[in-house]
């Protein structure tokens, strides 16, 4: 009689355990995913994902997040003017004004601008705006490049010379009434590092913040690191990365192009032949700080290689570089993040 | 009582294989199987669907998608600038097509999908 009791008993128990077996196989997924994307910020794409935020935590980090960003959008935008706020279009269509005052952010962008001019020596301008806004127009028709006269014109009025900038006051000083401003190359980066300062704040560890190819991630999911793919500038997934607490970003010639009689051009112009850049297909930098990475996959999809391996090592920085025969370079450190 | 023994290990270890068994079966099953295509709009999932199936699918009033031999292109928008008619068909995991003033995205997903794939960044073109 024992056995058979014994058995039953022991049988009993186990079927408990495999009825319990699918809720442990879903339990095994949390801490939950939740993520959400917006469309009015930076002309593109973002998305913020978190992990182990309730629904009510992550609501109120994405609301404060957005509002974060969305003033370095308005900040940052050469299209729209805000009431009551000095923008860049206000800079831009600044009349007869030399002088403005600035908030702390747009400030902070100009600096970072300065300072990656000097660094880069003038390939990264945010001065540049005029000669960009002439291949910002033919873009838009896709049926013209611009007239050599009318970029030389333009490369008249790009001179971060003409621009002062006074950290006390925080004023900008414009001697050059033709100068206009581009922030593009800076502000997502720049805008992520404040996001992620907030979201710290606000005891978010484990995220990722996608601003349109400018990702930052901190913390880890629960698998581990965050996996991230580099776009091949052919199509398809070039290598893999496996990364925490760190920024990466890309500058290339495939997002945006158009096809002039037979000639195929894209949106990154060197600042000193008014014309794309063509030195790589691709630059990603991989960087502690989004605002750092931003500026030197910028600066460097200008340079020369060995000019930005150097630039690249002075921040920390590690890089990949895409040729246009589809050959690739990266510095030493930049394969420890390849999974 | 040697032998009850022995019939008793066997069916608590067989179960507790069976236990094993079926929590990795049912995790498989919360993974996507295969490589597929999705469509979100304004950020949320409008649909998941087999990249070998041919089919057309109609976004509401916003763009036509069309998926042919394994590659997923959109054939119609009423976007105005049209790019994602002109982006060229996708098919690998990773790949996407994204109308930004329609806030459409269609992107492949399926095994090996990375959390997020670096695409150089657009806004540069802001600069276009």
């Amino acid at each position: 009689m024992r056995p058979a009791r014994n058995r039953a008993r022991i049988l009993s128990f186990a079927l408990v355990l495999l009825l319990l077996v699918p809720f442990a196989a879903g339990c095994a997924r949390t801490p939950e995913r939740r993520s959400v994307t917006y469309f009015d910020l930076f002309d593109t794409q973002t998305e913020f994902t978190a992990y182990g935020l309730d629904r009510e935590a992550f609501d109120k980090a994405a609301r404060e997040l957005h509002a974060e960003l969305f003033r370095w959008h308005t900040l940052a935008d050469p299209y729209h003017a805000y009431e009551g706020l000095v923008n860049l279009y206000a800079i831009n269509e600044r009349g007869e004004k030399t002088e403005f005052e600035l908030e702390p952010e747009l400030f902070s962008l100009f600096e970072l601008g300065r300072t990656f001019y000097d660094e880069s020596g003038g390939k990264l301008n945010v001065a540049m705006g005029s000669v960009l806004s002439l291949w910002h127009d033919c873009f838009k028709s896709g049926d013209r490049i611009p007239e050599t006269e009318a970029l030389e014109q333009a490369g008249g009025h790009i001179g971060f010379s003409s621009v002062s900038l006074d950290a006390q006051k925080r004023t900008i000083r414009i001697g050059d009434s033709g100068v206009r401003f581009d922030l593009g190359a800076l502000t997502k980066g720049a805008a992520a590092d404040a996001a992620g300062k907030l979201l710290s704040g606000l005891g978010v560890k484990d995220y990722a913040l996608n601003l349109g190819g400018n990702v930052l991630v901190s913390g880890k999911k629960p698998g581990g690191n965050w996996a991230i793919g580099v776009q091949n500038p052919k199509g398809g997934i070039l290598t893999r990365l496996s990364l925490c607490d760190i920024s990466a970003v890309t500058s290339g010639d495939y997002q945006r192009c158009m096809t002039v009689d037979g000639r195929t051009y894209h949106h990154i112009i060197d600042p000193d032949t008014y014309a794309p850049a063509s030195l790589y297909r691709s630059v990603t930098v991989l960087c502690a700080s989004s605002a750092l990475a931003d500026a030197l996959s910028t600066s460097l999809f200008c340079m020369e290689k060995t000019q930005g391996r150097t630039l690249a090592e002075k921040y920390g920085a590690e890089v990949l570089w895409v040729y246009a025969d589809g050959h690739t370079e990266r510095t030493e450190g930049f394969a420890a993040y390849e999974a | 009582m040697k032998r009850e023994r022995i019939a008793n290990i066997c069916l608590v270890g067989s179960l507790l294989l069976a236990a094993v068994l079926l929590f990795f079966a049912l995790r498989g099953c919360v993974a996507e199987p295969g490589t597929q295509f999705e469509i979100r709009v304004d950020g949320n999932l409008y649909g998941r669907y087999a990249l070998g199936v041919e089919r057309t699918v109609q976004v509401e009033d916003r763009l036509t998608v069309r998926v042919e031999q394994g590659r997923v292109y959109v054939t119609e928008s009423n976007c105005p600038q049209g790019s994602c008619v002109r982006h060229a068909p996708i098919s690998r995991v990773g790949e996407r097509i994204l109308c930004l003033p329609q806030r459409v995205e269609i992107r492949i997903c399926g095994e090996g999908e990375p959390d997020f794939v670096l695409r150089a960044s657009l806004t540069e073109a802001a600069h276009g």
